[in-house]
């Protein structure tokens, strides 16, 4: 009945009916789409007066913003600091956690079938909860400060840590680990000598990277309260102290360009230590 | 040479009823989850000492029947003993004493890539080691000691601490048989070990293999495709036909008749696709 009413039928050129049941698919759900953005738009009451009704104010904050300023500078690199040990030790936890359960959670390493499902599954939640909401869960459980951006960051990095991690061990070759089996050696022994080696350089390549993203949390978890320099961003912009929040702002600027620099050149150090890969 | 192998052989062979064998196998069953019967109640015994060759089509079973050996596959039924030890029945702490004592090299090498060479010689006593000391591959000197002997036993003295990735197919598998012999193993199982290798590499491999086997009297099972090599290298020729023994000889009662019968005297409605 739909298909009768199509433009491309009514043109009088014959199509496949499947593919203009698709299209006409497409148009509903696009319809639907722009439909939402205009309700929102209106309900949220965003009208062009709020624009420019907030442009004078912008220039106030911005005017006051000139020059970017470092108020205390000792407390400051404190906070930076802080920040980047949030980052650090968060992701050493998370790594530390996620290789024992990435080897449970790669199929063809795992000691139990059913295991490995259930911790890919258990993964790919603890992912989709974002860092910001595990920060507020451990705030409630251990108070504010350093610990609960600490934790935050090991659970949220397991999580994609975990399935990268099981990812690498798939791919690794089986027979290595045949044989070693074939030799007497122990569980443990075929984790560490046929394993491992088969995997570092990716591991290693991962949690640099995962390093990075941490870093970059991290400088926003203070703002819940959770510790390091986002604290002291906030505390700038409640004391309406805009040249402060300017320079606070300049500073997680430079730290998160320098850890991403800092990243590169280690992931791709590590690249060509693996780039014989290649070739096997 | 061959003459001089083949008396050995027979001298081996016709003293197989004195000495007890090394590996006894009786009614070896295997069936695989999808039904395909890979074993037919195989039955052998191999005393100390002998190299056996293992011969067939592929498909015949002769992976399968030397996975079953050091159980890397489960038999369905039957009893394999080895040095008096009931392999079959071993539980896991038993299995892995069992497997110890036989050292395994494979068609496609199966080394570490990434490790030295010498550390993936040492993986050979992984089955002596404890825990932590293996985990973190630290091995006692003597033994390093001992792995840079067997490097150059087979000849790769030179390329102990140099990763297996940039070796050859022919010096990997010497590698192979160097981290078998760490083991200190009586029994070497050798799966297809020259079928991915050239004809000069697979001499080379062949020739210590035998060496091994006559020097340390480590007996040895090799399953090979090519039956030249069987001929050239083993005491002993066993044939596996659609899972079951077909032939079982010193080499040189190996007839062309037989060969023939083995490889292309197949009764259709038994041809299996693999």
């Amino acid at each position: 009945m739909v298909q009768t009413s199509t433009p491309a039928e009514v043109g009088g050129i014959p199509t496949d009916p499947q593919a203009t049941r698709r299209r006409v698919t497409h148009r509903i759900l696009w319809g639907l789409a722009a439909a939402f953005v205009v309700l929102s738009v209106f309900q949220l009451g965003i009208t062009p007066q709020r624009f420019t009704d907030a442009l004078p104010r912008a220039s106030f904050v911005w005017d006051r913003m000139w020059p970017p300023a470092i108020d205390d500078g000792g407390a400051l690199s404190t906070a930076v600091v802080e920040s980047l040990q949030i980052a650090i030790v968060g992701t050493a936890f998370g790594i530390l956690l996620s290789i024992p359960l990435a080897l449970i959670a790669a199929r063809n390493v795992t000691p139990f079938a059913p295991l490995s499902l259930a911790m890919k599954g258990f993964a790919a939640f603890v992912r989709a909860v974002p860092a910001l909401i595990w920060a507020f869960l451990f705030i409630m459980a251990v108070g504010l400060g350093p610990t609960a951006g600490i934790l935050a960051l090991a659970v949220n990095s397991t999580g994609m840590l975990v399935k990268v991690y099981a990812e690498a061990l798939e791919e690794i070759p089986m027979g290595p680990i045949e044989a070693l089996q074939a030799s007497g050696a122990s569980r443990s022994h075929i984790a560490f000598q046929g394993i491992l080696p088969s995997v570092v350089r990716l591991f290693i390549a991962w949690s640099v990277f995962r390093l990075d993203i941490n870093v970059r949390y991290s400088t926003i978890l203070g703002v819940v309260g959770a510790g390091g320099i986002g604290w002291e961003l906030t505390r700038a912009a409640s004391l309406s102290r805009y040249d402060v929040a300017l320079g606070i702002t300049v500073v997680i600027f430079i730290l998160v360009m320098a850890t991403e620099a800092v990243s590169q050149w280690l992931r791709r150090r590590v690249d060509d230590d693996t780039a014989f890969r290649v070739e096997e | 040479m061959a003459s001089e192998l083949n008396t050995r052989a027979l001298q081996q062979v016709t003293s197989e009823s004195t000495t007890p064998a090394l590996l006894s196998v009786r009614n070896l069953n295997k069936t695989y989850p999808d039904g395909t019967q890979a074993l037919h109640d195989v039955s052998l015994d191999i005393p100390s000492g002998q190299l056996v060759a293992v011969i067939g089509l592929s498909g015949a079973g002769k992976s399968t029947f030397m996975r079953c050996v050091n159980r890397l596959v489960e038999p369905t039924s039957g009893q394999i003993v080895f040095d008096g030890q009931d392999v079959t029945r071993a539980r896991r702490g038993d299995l892995r004493r069992i497997r110890r004592q036989m050292g395994m090299i494979f068609q496609q090498f199966n080394l570490v890539q990434r490790l030295p060479v010498v550390t993936n010689v040492l993986h050979g006593r992984l089955g002596y080691t404890s825990a932590v000391r293996g985990c973190l591959g630290r091995f006692p000197q003597h033994e390093v000691e001992q792995a840079l002997e067997m490097l150059a036993q087979v000849g790769l003295a030179d390329q102990a601490f140099k990763r297996c990735s940039e070796l050859s197919g022919g010096q990997m598998q010497r590698v192979g048989i160097a981290r078998a012999m760490m083991q200190g193993a009586a029994l070497i199982l050798a799966d297809e070990p020259i079928a991915s290798l050239d004809v000069s590499s697979s001499e080379k491999v062949m020739t210590i293999l035998k060496e091994v086997a006559t020097a340390q009297r480590i007996t040895t099972i090799v399953n090979l495709h090519q039956v030249d090599f069987a001929q050239q290298f083993a005491d002993r020729v066993i044939g596996l036909r659609d899972g079951s023994v077909f032939c079982d000889m010193p080499t040189d009662g190996l007839t062309e008749d037989l060969i023939r019968d083995l490889y292309y005297g197949h009764v259709p409605q038994q041809d299996e696709e693999d």
